[in-house]
C-alpha cells in the first residue's frame, strides 16, 4: 500500500521510535526466508506506545497475488504454533478492496497481520478457514457486508443480514435506498 | 430413529435474547446444527463512519447492554490507539476498576440467567442480588444504572471520590463472601453436577482452533488472558491470577466465570487502596490521522478487539468490532454434537452469549 495521502490540517502520522520486539524480527526473517518471492513485504513493527497497550505485530503483504496464502496460513498454524484467527477485516478503498486477518499465537502473542489487495468488482481472495475453523463466520461477516468471496469457504452464506438482501452495505457507495426501504 | 430439524428460538427462554439454533436431530441426539443470528442487526459499524468519535461512542455501548462499560472503554481505547494519545495515570486506574466491576456484574447476571437455565431457582436470585449492590456503586460515579456513558477520549468525564473507593471495597468483601454461598448451592448440588459436569465437552485443541476465547478457552485448558498478555492501562501493575480449568465442560466455564468474580473484586480491591491522584480526563485531539490501528480487550465474554481506521478528520474510514460472542456461537455446533435435547439449554447457556454484540 502506497503511503497515505494527508489532507491539509490533518494531525500528522504516529511516528514510534521504540524498536520491534526481538521475537517479532525472528519470525519476520524466518518468514522472509521460508516465504522468499511469494510475500511482497514482510515488517515486525514498531510498538507504538505501550502505555496505551503493549503490543508484538508483524506484518505480511501479499498484495493482489493471494495464491500462496493458504499455504502460508497452514504453515503459519502448524510451524510457528499460530492457534487463533483473531479477526478478519475488509477495508473499502474505493478503487481496490483490502482484506487483513489478524492471526494471533497463544505461546508468543505474537499478532501477524495477513493484507491481501481485491478487485473492486469481483473481490476473490483464499479462505482462512481451511486453517482456523474460528475464521469461518469472520470471513462469513465480510462476505455479507463487503461482499468479498472467499474461495474454498466451507459455509459461505450471509450471516447477519437476510438471505435475500441486496448489496454489500459496509461498500462506500451502498445506496441507502436499494435495498427496499418504505420510505 | 427418522432425523428432523428443530428450532430452538429465535423465541425460547434459553436464548436470553434473540437467535434461532436450528438442531437436527436424531431421536434424541443432536447430530448436526446451524445457529442463526443477525435478527437485531443495526450496522453499528456503518454508523460509526458517519458520527464524529465522540457522537458514535454512546452507541458502542449499546453493543451490549450487561457489559457496555467494557465496551464504549475498548471504542474509546481503540480511538485513543489511533491518535496515539495517552491517558493520566488515575484515568487508567479509574478504567480498570469500572471495567472490572462491569465484569463482576455481567458474570453474576449470567450466572443468575444460567442456573435459571437448567432449574435453579432460588440461585437466580442470590447473584441479582449482589449485582444490584454493583449497579448502585456505578449508578453513584455515572448516573446511569444501564447505559452509562462514562469514558471520554483521554480520560473519564467525571472523577471518582472516597465513599466511591470506601463502598467499593466493602460491596467486593461482600461478595468475596457471597461466592462461597454460590459455591456451596451449586457445587455441592448432584443435580447441578449431572447437569454441567460432562456436558458440552470441547477439548483444548478444537476449543483454540474455533476460536473460542474468554472464559470458555480457558475452561478448556489454555492459560490466556488478554489483561496478562498484552496488558492495558494499569493491568500490568496490579495483582490477579487467571483460573484455568482443564475439563472444557459447562461445569468448568461456571468454575471459571464464578473464580473470575473473585479475581475482578480483588483488582478492584487494589484499585481501591492504589487510586494515584492527579488528572482524570487528559488532553485528547479531535482528528486522527489516515491511519488504522487496533487494540485487544479482555471483554467478560472473551477477546474484544476493536480495528478503526482514521480519514484524517473527526470520523472513522473504517471501523470493525470483534465480537467473542459471535465467535463462541460459530463453535457452538462442536459442543453440541452428540449430546441430547435436555442438554441443549446448558451448552447454549454456558457460553454467555449476548445477541447486542452478535448483531452488532
Amino acid at each position: 500500500m502506497a503511503a497515505p495521502m494527508l489532507p491539509p490540517g490533518a494531525p500528522p502520522l504516529p511516528v514510534s521510535t521504540l524498536p520491534p520486539a526481538p521475537e517479532c524480527v525472528e519470525l519476520a526473517t524466518r518468514i522472509e526466508s521460508a516465504w522468499k518471492g511469494k510475500v511482497k513485504s514482510v515488517r515486525a513493527m514498531n510498538p507504538l506506545n505501550p502505555g496505551i497497550q503493549a503490543e508484538k505485530n508483524v506484518f505480511v503483504a501479499f498484495e493482489s497475488e493471494t495464491g500462496a496464502m493458504p499455504a502460508f496460513w497452514k504453515w503459519l498454524r502448524d510451524k510457528e504454533k499460530f492457534d487463533h484467527c483473531s479477526v478478519v477485516v475488509a477495508i473499502d478503498h474505493m478503487d481496490r478492496i483490502e482484506v487483513k486477518h489478524l492471526l494471533f499465537s497463544y505461546t508468543t502473542h505474537i499478532t501477524v497481520e495477513t493484507s491481501a489487495m481485491c478487485d473492486r468488482m469481483d473481490p476473490e481472495m483464499p479462505s482462512a478457514s481451511l486453517a482456523w475453523r474460528g475464521a469461518n463466520w469472520l470471513e462469513r461477516e465480510q462476505f455479507d457486508l463487503m461482499g468479498v468471496k472467499f474461495i474454498d469457504h466451507p459455509d459461505l452464506r450471509r450471516v447477519l443480514l437476510p438471505d435475500d438482501w441486496i448489496g454489500h452495505p459496509l461498500r462506500k457507495d451502498y445506496e441507502f435506498r436499494q435495498a427496499g426501504e418504505w420510505w | 430413529m427418522a432425523e428432523m430439524w428443530i428450532n430452538i428460538g429465535p423465541q425460547h427462554p434459553s436464548t436470553h435474547g434473540l437467535w434461532d439454533l436450528r438442531i437436527k436431530v436424531n431421536g434424541e441426539v443432536i447430530i448436526d446444527s446451524d445457529p442463526q443470528v443477525g435478527y437485531l442487526h443495526r450496522s453499528v459499524e456503518k454508523i460509526c463512519e458517519r458520527k464524529e468519535f465522540i457522537m458514535a461512542m454512546p452507541m458502542t455501548e449499546r453493543l451490549c447492554y450487561v457489559a457496555n462499560m467494557n465496551w464504549t472503554h475498548l471504542y474509546v481505547h481503540g480511538v485513543e490507539k489511533l491518535m496515539n494519545c495517552e491517558i493520566p495515570d488515575r484515568a487508567k486506574w479509574i478504567r480498570v476498576m469500572v471495567c472490572e466491576w462491569n465484569r463482576v456484574a455481567s458474570h453474576l447476571f449470567w450466572l443468575g440467567a444460567y442456573v435459571h437455565d437448567i432449574g435453579n431457582l432460588t440461585m437466580f436470585l442470590w447473584p441479582i442480588r449482589e449485582r444490584e449492590y454493583v449497579l448502585d456503586l456505578l449508578e453513584y460515579i455515572t448516573g446511569a444504572r444501564m447505559m452509562y456513558n462514562y469514558p471520554r477520549i483521554g480520560g473519564q468525564v467525571k472523577d471518582v471520590d472516597d465513599k466511591f473507593l470506601r463502598r467499593s471495597k466493602v460491596v467486593a468483601d461482600m461478595i468475596l463472601e457471597r461466592t462461597v454461598e454460590y459455591e456451596r448451592m451449586l457445587d455441592d448440588s448432584d443435580l447441578w453436577g449431572m447437569r454441567t459436569k460432562g456436558v458440552g465437552v470441547i477439548d483444548r485443541q478444537m476449543a483454540k482452533n474455533a476460536g473460542l476465547t474468554g472464559p470458555s478457552l480457558r475452561a478448556s485448558g489454555v492459560d490466556y488472558d488478554t489483561r496478562k498478555a498484552l496488558p492495558y492501562w494499569a493491568y500490568n501493575e496490579v495483582d490477579f491470577e487467571v483460573p484455568v480449568y482443564d475439563e472444557g465442560d459447562c461445569f468448568a466455564r461456571y468454575r471459571v466465570r464464578l473464580e473470575e468474580i473473585r479475581e475482578s473484586c480483588k483488582i478492584v480491591k487494589q484499585c481501591a487502596d492504589r487510586m494515584p491522584e492527579g488528572e482524570f480526563l487528559g488532553k485528547a485531539p479531535r482528528v486522527a490521522p489516515k491511519t488504522s490501528a487496533w487494540v485487544r480487550h479482555e471483554d467478560p465474554r472473551g477477546e474484544s478487539m476493536c480495528w478503526i481506521m482514521g480519514t484524517g478528520g473527526k470520523n472513522a474510514y473504517r471501523t470493525k468490532f470483534r465480537s467473542p460472542a459471535f465467535v463462541n456461537i460459530s463453535a457452538l455446533p462442536l459442543m453440541l454434537l452428540g449430546y441430547k435435547i435436555p442438554d441443549v439449554p446448558g451448552i447454549m447457556g454456558s457460553i454467555d452469549v449476548c445477541i447486542g454484540e452478535v448483531d452488532r
